[in-house]
């Protein structure tokens, strides 16, 4: 299976797609929690794993509505630091899968190329087995100069951790380093946005999530403040195109309410990057260095 | 082009009808609000209706959190003194407000009917004093020396005071920066070096600063109702939400104790699994 199905629309599903791309504001991004593969696995007395095989199969579909609705960059999460706790059968199989994907991936990288697909894994790479490591920190590299739709994964992700990770970079940022230091003024919510994952993205417009649970479980915490958060009952293996597309109806409608709430935040956000000297050489300085480190971390990685 | 014709007037008629069905059914809400108002006023033993509901539910959360949107209108001190004493009547111990409207668009400063708390001034008990003392004492719910009533150890009614705190923007992700500065400013230290060692040791070093800032001293809420008509966080808490289970009340319908109990039954039948 493909990370981007082939998936064949029927007439009317072309006219319904269309008719909300003409019509309406397409979200630029949408974070999705694909929860249910376990329940959907036992209701149709099925393996767990066959169960998170059926979720990636989903997933394809889902990239390629994605695709030709228009949105340029899609979030899932894959897998939570909190799923370790899990049983080492199926915290294992879910790898074996991951590598199993990822190594496709690797072979259909022009397939991506084609479709301008960039692969960004988020999360504490660093906790997963190394082989592992090896094939995400190629797919990412291997992809990076791809730039119409943004896929990132959250693997070995909580929104926790990477908060910390975030404080981390901050409060190692000057080791090894010859440049003026950041100033403590310097240190907003402007920056710490910087050096989070998602250093390079957009918050997210929409955050789906399905299974009929109505939590985020330690998701994009920071990013999602202004996100419309649309919860479904259908698990993540069942969902259909039309389920998708009253997601994007449903983001349409409360757009306008949310514009005025974001056009705030946008202004505050501006406020504080002036205030804090966001744009002074040495926090760009820092940020860069940031950038690089984060690089060259998985240059290492795939090298190993 | 004859296709992409036939979808924008496909389009403009699917949002008209959103429109019209969307404007038809908030006046419908109105409508059932006002009829609701007017039963509640005849009727009802609310205690006694929410403590028959509760008794059946598996769980109840330690701590509420509401939030209420930048375009909501309907929520005003009254509703906030019903959902205050419900809450007080099923025994929820802690209760966080999270007001995202400004003053002159709707803000509720809770200090208008709440009891400042001595531990700052975003905490409140509610009741207040003089609104307890001036509270007869109710048949079947007789005040034990310890705060509590008979029979509700756990869940239920009891006099102790709600324990209400107002949350403001400023507790988000600036209060996450301030958190990052101090770290900063004593990063050569001892204390932040030994954080700097292991990425838990940082994160709950972060979460005890956070809390000791806020006050905390209390359970990350568990349950939270969105005043609004869309279903979103507006930058709540992003560190100490991320169980949360959020339910949305939406704007213009009425909400009353049977709306309560509804939310308590559908936070009791969600099943946490913690990652497992």
């Amino acid at each position: 299976m493909s990370w981007i199905s082939d998936y064949q629309y029927t007439c009317l599903q072309k006219l319904a797609l269309q008719t909300l791309q003409l019509t309406g504001r397409i979200p630029n991004h949408i974070a999705f929690v694909m929860d249910g593969n376990r329940r959907f696995a036992r209701s149709k007395q099925i393996d767990k794993i066959e169960g998170h095989s059926r979720g990636f199969s989903k997933l394809a579909d889902v990239l390629r509505w994605c695709v030709d609705m228009g949105i340029k960059e899609v979030t899932t999460f894959a897998f939570s630091i909190e799923n370790f706790k899990r049983s080492n059968e199926e915290v294992e199989g879910l790898f074996n899968l991951a590598r199993e994907k990822f190594a496709k991936l690797l072979e259909e990288t022009n397939r991506l190329d084609e479709h301008g697909i960039r692969i960004r894994v988020i999360g504490n790479i660093l906790l997963l087995p190394t082989d592992l490591q090896r094939l995400i920190a190629t797919a990412m590299l291997r992809t990076e100069r791809n730039d119409k739709l943004f896929l990132n994964v959250a693997f070995a992700y909580t929104s926790r951790d990477e908060m910390t990770q975030a404080v981390e970079a901050v409060l190692k940022g000057d080791d090894q380093s010859d440049d003026e230091p950041l100033h403590p003024t310097d240190i907003s919510e402007r920056l710490l946005e910087e050096c989070l994952y998602t250093r390079h993205s957009p918050p997210p417009d929409m955050v789906f999530r399905t299974s009929g649970e109505t939590r985020l479980s330690d998701f994009m915490m920071w990013q999602l403040s202004s996100s419309v958060l649309y919860f479904t009952d259908v698990l993540w293996p069942q969902i259909t195109i039309w389920n998708f597309l009253a997601s994007i109806v449903a983001y349409q409608c409360n757009r306008y309410r949310m514009e005025r709430y974001k056009r705030g935040e946008r202004l505050h956000s501006a406020q504080l990057a002036k205030s804090s000297d966001f744009y002074s050489l040495r926090v760009q300085k820092f940020l860069h260095r940031l950038d690089a480190n984060r690089r060259k971390l998985l240059i290492a990685l795939a090298s190993n | 082009m004859m296709m992409q014709i036939v979808c924008l007037l496909l389009g403009r008629l699917l949002l008209i009808c959103i429109a019209v069905n969307d404007l038809l059914q908030q006046l419908w809400l109105r409508l059932h609000a006002f009829a609701s108002r007017s039963y509640d006023y005849w009727q009802c033993d609310q205690r006694a209706f929410l403590g028959a509901a509760v008794r059946g539910l598996e769980k109840l959360p330690q701590h509420l959190v509401l939030v209420i949107g930048p375009d909501d209108c309907y929520v005003n001190a009254a509703l906030l003194k019903r959902i205050f004493s419900y809450t007080h009547i099923v025994g929820i111990p802690y209760l966080s407000v999270y007001d995202t409207r400004t003053p002159g668009k709707g803000y509720v400063d809770l200090s208008l009917f709440c009891q400042q708390n001595e531990k700052g001034d975003m905490f409140y008990h509610w009741p207040s004093q003089q609104v307890k003392e001036q509270k007869p004492p109710q048949n079947g719910y007789k005040t034990v020396p310890n705060g509590t009533s008979n029979g509700y150890a756990n869940k239920g009614a009891h006099y102790t005071p709600l324990q209400v705190c107002q949350i403001s923007r400023a507790d988000g992700h600036a209060l996450i920066a301030d958190v990052c500065r101090e770290l900063y400013e004593n990063r050569q230290t001892a204390q932040v070096q030994a954080m700097l060692e292991e990425r838990q040791a940082l994160t709950d070093g972060i979460s005890a600063i956070l809390n000791k800032r806020l006050g905390l001293a209390v359970p990350e809420p568990e349950l939270g109702i969105v005043f609004s008509r869309q279903t979103c966080t507006y930058g709540l808490l992003p560190w100490h939400v991320r169980f949360t289970e959020f339910h949305t009340h939406r704007s213009g319908s009425y909400f009353d104790a049977k709306s309560f109990a509804n939310v308590l039954y559908k936070y009791a039948r969600c099943e946490q699994r913690w990652g497992k």
